[in-house]
């Protein structure tokens, strides 16, 4: 008895080790999207407020280009604007367009701040100075002026973590806007800038520059929000889908300013399709 | 441990934790080399504590690193790997007589050479646990063995010129 703790006492330092570093794999692999784990991240309080003085502190570095991306913006939206006049004019008599009033569209947008990020990782996170208090939960989709960004992961009171479309797990559903084949764009892993399409088959004719945008199929994007361009597809001897690898349409390394994205009709659309699914099952 | 020593070695965690997630968290050379600084704070504690001590040190800024990086778990698990092996390394290249006036192995007391023989290879397990958990394996070989050896080499540098930088000699 008095060897066996000898022998404990002189590998005490082994022993820590090896719980200590039980504990850390425990953290690595049950790193999950609930509550219990929203005090280790970034949107955690003090590490967020700590974030987000050092965000504010370099943001006027780039002030210039963020004028320029939202000037284009508003030149964007304002064209946009202008044809929904045009055509409430056309229609005046009908009521098509009356449902086009911001306050009761199906979408909502939410605008956040970037105050943390990650590119370099094989699966990147940013943190968002908006939180459970500006009305964000988890699910929402994050899009910026260019594309898609990701979806939120973890919500505390006045931060949230978003998942990168930069993340291997991440599956954007989209489809090419030429032809409206549906496929999913997945992270290559390496290159913040470009990514792959997945589960084109091989009848469809797939077009270099061709833009790909999201398909509205989920509840997290609303449909055509641009995810990127086909840059060059290729198709193996036998396989069933083409390879394709596409340039990404948001810019991630000099991403800001996002837009977390709500959908009124969200709680019916889900249900509704749960209900099918049970009924299809049973 | 006297006072003086003990509050040091807060200052130096406060320090090199706050350059790591304001200034080095965003840096990067060529998307293959990353800094990592607050390995100065692991490496700088005096050679008298222990590796159990090491090992808790080790997994406290580790756990801090992660929380500003969103990657539960990998600097912690590296940090501790990393507060375990200093122990036995430092009594591999111990010389036979001893540290007579080391404490705090700062590169301006021991010697650059001494430092690097040092510093290095600890610094090497630690990228290389890092970077291969991330990977989440040894999927992506070269590239993730890539990034070890150049973030080992950048991490390594910047290591020395900040003690140059912060801390005078000691006087003897």
């Amino acid at each position: 008895m008095r060897t066996l703790l000898l022998f404990i006492f002189r590998i005490r330092a082994f022993l820590l080790f090896v719980a200590f570093e039980a504990l850390c794999f425990w953290l690595i692999f049950t790193n999950n999207p609930y509550q219990s784990a929203a005090f280790f991240n970034s949107s955690n309080e003090m590490a967020a407020t700590l974030l987000s003085y050092s965000s504010d502190a370099t943001d006027y570095l780039n002030l210039a280009e963020q004028n320029q991306i939202l000037n284009q913006e508003n030149a964007i939206l304002k064209a946009k604007l202008a044809n929904i006049e045009l055509l409430s004019d056309i229609n005046k008599d009908t009521t098509i367009l009356s449902g086009l009033g911001l306050s009761d569209s199906i979408y909502y947008y939410i605008p956040a701040k970037v105050i943390n990020q990650s590119l370099r990782n094989t699966q990147n996170y940013l943190t968002i100075d908006k939180g459970s208090n500006h009305g964000i939960e988890v699910g929402m989709g994050v899009i910026s002026s260019d594309g898609v960004v990701g979806r939120v992961k973890i919500v505390g009171k006045n931060f949230s973590t978003i998942t990168s479309v930069l993340h291997r797990e991440v599956l954007t559903s989209s489809v090419i806007q030429s032809n409206n084949s549906i496929g999913s764009v997945q992270w290559g892993g390496q290159d913040p800038t470009m990514a792959k399409l997945l589960y084109i088959p091989r009848h469809i004719e797939v077009i270099p520059g061709d833009a790909v945008v999201t398909s509205g199929f989920s509840t997290v994007y609303p449909p055509a929000v641009p995810v990127g361009k086909i840059i060059d597809k290729e198709i193996r001897g036998d396989a069933t889908y083409y390879d394709i690898n596409i340039r990404l349409s948001t810019d991630f390394t000099s991403l800001k300013w996002v837009y977390v994205i709500g959908n009124r009709l969200k709680v019916e659309k889900d249900s509704v399709e749960n209900l099918t699914f049970s009924i299809s099952e049973q | 441990m006297s006072n003086r020593i003990l509050v040091g070695q807060i200052v130096n965690f406060l320090l090199f934790i706050l350059l790591q997630v304001l200034i080095f968290k965003n840096m990067s050379l060529f998307g293959v080399a990353f800094a990592f600084p607050y390995l100065v704070f692991l490496l700088l504690v005096p050679l008298e504590v222990s590796s159990l001590l090491m090992i808790i040190l080790g997994f406290a800024s580790g756990l801090v690193i992660d929380v500003f990086y969103d990657t539960l778990g990998i600097h912690a698990a590296a940090s501790v790997f990393l507060g375990y092996v200093r122990g036995g390394w430092l009594r591999i290249i111990t010389p036979a007589g001893g540290y007579e006036t080391v404490n705090i192995p700062k590169v301006q007391d021991t010697g650059l050479s001494w430092f690097l023989a040092y510093a290095f290879p600890l610094i090497f397990i630690h990228q290389f646990s890092i970077f291969f958990l991330e990977a989440g394996g040894f999927a992506f070989w070269w590239t993730t063995l890539n990034k070890v050896l150049w973030s080992t080499l950048l991490t390594g540098i910047i290591v020395i010129l900040l003690q140059y930088l912060f801390f005078a000699k000691k006087k003897l």
